[in-house]
């Protein structure tokens, strides 16, 4: 320290001397202290700030803290259904902490947005159990699977397009193999009847199901709605049901099976009891059934076709008129639902 | 009189013997002073202004170049320790070394406020003007001294007084002003430099010297 400096620089250094204390320091500081006691009885140390970079960062990480917990407290299904958070769902489902959250299912399938979300997640090969090797077996699997029922049309393409793009993508499968995977599936499914219900059916499908199921008077007449229309749109309807011909003859046999049409159940109204009105109510239907009446239970067809045949001529003509009337009654039912479906789809 | 030291700041044995802040042995020792202090004992209070009150003084002194504010900042640190004496940590650094670093820090403070206050610029050298002191003691050598003293930066200045003047070791002064062993003792290096370069320049030493040695 002071060898530092040269014995003339110490010299010249110790020069500088500073006068004492005053006199009465220690009572003056003692005055003031106590003053101060009497004011604030115990002194309360000032409160250490911390610096700005250590406030911000505390702020920020309490802001991430607060959105972290609440992300898991959503994946954990805290506020109701379980909420598909990336990364937190993934632990909590491998921990087993959650189940997946089930999809939403609309019955429109139009909610684009909630299928891509909802449909990949769910339909993994393992998941379906799957561990045959082929792209039908898998394809099959998944399409068996109970929940692939629940799934909207919409999240069917999803999953079927995902498993099918795995496939590819691991060199089990070629895309060819994918498209007759899916064809002989189809195929069967359809000979089997486990095909999609009729009201999911396209237009063509649904027409197509309603022919086969068709009576023989019911084809009778839809030859003859053909034969009236031009001959390039006779060409394009048959293409499109896959018909080559239909039976012309008028068939008064009625086809024991139900058709699928929910809409086309027409009840006719018990006729008048007297002979001439069960006679042309049964001349009306061996002519004129309309070709939507297929739902109407066996018994009460039979009923009512013993009913016609032994009528009059003149309850015939009543029970025609009759026809007629709940005939129009129910193409009006049904302009009026088609309408309020067409406006449904358009909000 | 047989000697002991208070405070907990280590002397080197040749420092012992010329050390200001050394205190009789029958004082108590500071841990008793200071729960006593916390225990709002005036008279506690006024044995540490008795015992400790020229340290913050001398430091106060010779960092301001101002008795007045000097006795400001000792009343200051005492009154700090008398305020945060509940805080006090037993078998710390001792009630000596605790005053100086507080009165050094309120020396460095209130230099840094008054150049921002001030409206003048910084003068490149120390004011001219003979202080109150030197005036009336007229010493050639000693206003010298203060002026080259006060003409050094603030932290150079406090590193000369807490080595040379207070007798810390580097460490211990390093530690107060907050900085690294390294940086100190290169600071004290310029600051020694700068001070005696000052002081030769101003034509003091040599006849100073013959004087004392002759």
């Amino acid at each position: 320290m002071s060898a530092h400096f040269s014995p003339a620089m110490q010299a010249a250094l110790d020069r500088y001397e500073v006068p004492n204390l005053s006199d009465g320091f220690a009572d003056r500081l003692v005055a003031r202290a106590t003053a101060e006691s009497a004011v604030a009885r115990k002194a309360v140390p000032r409160r250490r700030t911390n610096s700005p970079w250590k406030r911000i960062g505390q702020t920020i990480a309490s802001i991430g803290m607060v959105g972290f917990l609440s992300a898991t407290a959503a994946a954990m299904g805290a506020f109701g259904e379980p909420v598909e958070v990336p990364l937190i769902s993934n632990v909590a489902r491998e921990w087993n902490l959650v189940e997946a959250p089930v999809p939403i299912v609309r019955e429109n399938g139009t909610n684009a947005s909630a299928s891509n979300q909802m449909a990949p997640e769910k339909f993994t090969e393992a998941e379906a159990g799957v561990t045959a090797s082929t792209a039908k077996q898998t394809l099959s699997t998944i399409i068996e699977h109970p929940r692939f029922e629940t799934l909207s049309p919409r999240q069917k393409r999803v999953v079927l397009r995902r498993a099918s793009r795995r496939l590819v993508g691991s060199g089990r499968s070629s895309r060819d193999d994918i498209k007759s995977a899916f064809r002989d599936i189809r195929t069967e499914r359809l000979e089997s009847g486990q095909a999609v219900p009729p009201e999911k059916l396209g237009r063509a499908a649904r027409m197509k199901q309603r022919l086969d199921n068709a009576t023989p008077e019911q084809k009778a007449r839809i030859a003859e709605r053909l034969e009236d229309l031009p001959e390039e749109r006779q060409a394009v309807i048959k293409e499109r049901l896959g018909l080559e011909d239909l039976p012309a003859e008028t068939n008064t046999e009625t086809s024991t099976e139900t058709s699928a049409e929910p809409e086309a159940v027409a009840e006719i109204p018990a006729a008048p009891v007297t002979p001439a009105a069960d006679e042309a109510e049964s001349s009306a239907e061996a002519t004129a059934l309309p070709p939507v009446t297929s739902v109407v239970r066996q018994q009460r067809i039979d009923q009512l076709k013993e009913r016609y045949r032994d009528a009059t001529p003149e309850q015939r003509a009543i029970m025609r008129e009759r026809m007629q009337e709940r005939r129009n009654q129910l193409r009006s039912k049904q302009q009026r639902e088609r309408g309020t479906m067409l406006r449904r789809r358009k909000n | 009189m047989r000697i002991k030291f208070i405070g907990r700041i280590i002397w080197s044995d040749t420092e012992k013997d010329i050390l200001e802040t050394a205190r009789p042995a029958d004082r108590l020792d500071d841990d008793a002073l200071m729960r006593r202090v916390s225990a709002r004992d005036s008279d506690a209070l006024h044995s540490i202004a008795d015992f400790y009150g020229d340290i913050p003084f001398r430091i106060g002194c010779r960092m301001l170049a101002d008795p007045v504010e000097a006795e400001d900042i000792a009343q200051e640190a005492l009154l700090r320790l008398w305020r945060y004496a509940d805080r006090w940590a037993e078998g710390g650094p001792g009630i000596a070394a605790w005053l100086s670093r507080v009165a050094m820090n309120l020396c460095l403070d209130r230099l840094r406020k008054t150049r921002r206050d001030s409206d003048e610029d910084i003068p490149d050298s120390a004011d001219e003007a003979p202080l109150a002191d030197a005036t009336m003691e007229s010493d050639e050598v000693k206003q010298a001294v203060i002026d080259c003293i006060q003409s050094l930066p603030d932290r150079q200045r406090a590193s000369v007084i807490l080595t040379y003047y207070e007798r810390l070791s580097n460490s211990h002064a390093a530690d107060q002003l907050e900085m690294n062993i390294k940086a100190f003792e290169s600071m004290l290096y310029r600051a020694r430099g700068a001070l005696a370069g000052c002081v030769e320049g101003k034509g003091v030493i040599s006849a100073d010297v013959e004087r004392i040695h002759p």
